[in-house]
């Protein structure tokens, strides 16, 4: 007989015992009273092999993910820009509309008055708060010293006319060419009446002088053209009493007047003249 | 003295390691609607690391490293311990011409892996468990499978050759050593 080296013996052996092994379990996989031990060698080859394996392969699948993950993240940053770009032309155009809307209705409630509907065509910021252009001039009926107001109120005077842009000195205007007159209706029906002549920049407001000096001003009256003196109706809103300047003898020397709210920034405009002025 | 039966085990269980990783990330596709591969590289290893032992030891070692395989990571341990004994056993025949050129020695491996598959293919067929046909096995799966194998063969002779002769390098060096030790003793 022939006899087995060493190694033969020892293989033999080992294939053997595994034999016997692969054997046992494949027995208790098909005795169905018991499954302990081959639930327990099944646990320990997913344990020690097959789930080390099978997350070595996620991990390189989860690896080479990464590059979809990275184009899908530069295409949804380009679509949230997109958005963020859609999102700002929106509300542009909400302002606008709004804007144009307020326009509109104070245009109707003018119907005595020559009003020019304008856009602004240019504002430097050196000059954020002096003039801006608009888009109507002396083919469109534009005149020297015409009213230009916002739907919140009054905000300039055309200093200015081209033939078809014309520029407006605002009221904000350290040097305002010409005092525009204005009217205050009192509490107890009166009314009184006096000159915007400059811009505070201090107090941010304007500086009124009222040619009634006892007359009894409060803050938040409204002020309001009065048509007397200008190229313009009257009943279009300056703005609102901020504070009152007294003298020694408790005599009104100044009303100051806050601007409209909107004065800092506007797309569209109003040219307002009086009816004669045609 | 390098233990080159160690090493060899190591070696092939990391080529089972990578077979089921390979199979891990590139899963076999069994709606067949696109082509998938199936990795062999611990058999192509086993036939490259016993080919030049003797024919029983081939035999021993082949069906041990089947058995294994079987065991630990597929469930089908007595169909690979057969498999891995007849090829590991047959391999020993063109053991000569195996030496003489590695694109012979690819040739029989890869030729083996084929027959290895064609088996395994025809004996599920056989029993019932494929009803799919030869050419669209051998499309689907097989093709890209001798494709890869192709490619894994040549770098498994390389590491085979490249360890073998560090193996052949340190035994020379160990035995020399030996000598001196024996030469400095008989002096004394």
């Amino acid at each position: 007989m022939r006899k087995f080296t060493r190694i033969q013996k020892r293989l033999l052996t080992t294939i053997v015992v595994l034999c016997i092994l692969a054997c046992a379990m494949f027995g208790l996989r098909q005795n169905s009273i018991t499954n302990i031990g081959y639930s327990a060698w099944t646990y320990l080859k997913y344990g020690l092999i097959q789930y080390p394996l099978s997350s070595i392969g996620n991990a390189v699948n989860d690896f080479a993910n990464l590059w979809h993950v990275y184009d899908d993240n530069e295409y949804l940053s380009k679509q949230l820009a997109e958005q963020k770009n859609y999102q700002t032309a929106y509300e542009d155009e909400r302002n606008k509309n709004k804007q144009l809307e307020g326009l509109l209705e104070m245009k109707g409630g003018l119907s005595d008055a020559k009003t020019i509907s304008v856009s602004v065509l240019e504002r430097s910021s050196d000059s954020w708060l002096q003039t801006v252009t608009i888009s109507a001039g002396k083919k469109q009926g534009v005149e020297k010293n015409m009213l230009v107001a916002t739907s919140d109120g009054a905000i300039g005077l055309v200093d200015s006319v081209q033939t078809l842009t014309s520029t407006v000195q605002l009221l904000t205007s350290q040097h305002l060419s010409n005092d525009i007159a204005i009217k205050m209706s009192l509490e107890d029906g009166t009314s009184v009446e006096g000159v915007l002549q400059s811009y505070d920049t201090e107090k941010k407001a304007y500086r009124v002088s009222l040619f009634d000096n006892d007359a009894i001003v409060t803050k938040g009256q409204k002020v309001a053209t009065s048509g007397k003196g200008g190229n313009y109706p009257s009943g279009i809103l300056i703005g609102e009493v901020k504070d009152v300047s007294l003298n020694d003898d408790s005599i009104i020397s100044t009303v100051y007047v806050s601007p409209v709210s909107n004065m800092k920034s506007f797309d569209y405009c109003l040219v307002i003249g009086k009816e004669e002025s045609k | 003295m390098i233990n080159k039966e160690r090493y060899s085990f190591i070696f092939l269980a990391i080529l089972a390691m990578l077979d089921q990783l390979i199979a891990s990330l590139f899963g076999v596709d069994f709606t067949y609607s696109s082509l998938s591969l199936v990795s062999h590289l611990c058999f192509c290893g086993c036939l490259l690391v016993v080919a030049h032992e003797k024919s029983l030891n081939r035999f021993l070692y082949a069906c041990l490293c089947g058995l294994c395989v079987g065991m630990f990571f597929t469930s089908d341990w007595l169909v690979k311990m057969l498999l891995f004994g007849l090829f590991g056993w047959a391999i020993g025949f063109f053991q000569e011409a195996m030496d003489q050129d590695h694109w012979v020695q690819f040739g029989i491996v890869f030729l083996m892996m084929f027959a290895n598959d064609l088996i395994c293919f025809f004996g599920a067929k056989i029993f019932g468990y494929l009803t799919m046909g030869f050419m669209k096995w051998f499309i689907h799966v097989e093709a890209l499978t001798l494709i890869f194998n192709g490619v894994a063969i040549f770098v498994l002779i390389y590491i085979i050759t490249v360890f073998m002769r560090y193996a052949t390098i340190k035994d020379i060096r160990f035995k020399r050593m030996e000598k001196l030790k024996m030469q400095n003793i008989r002096r004394k």
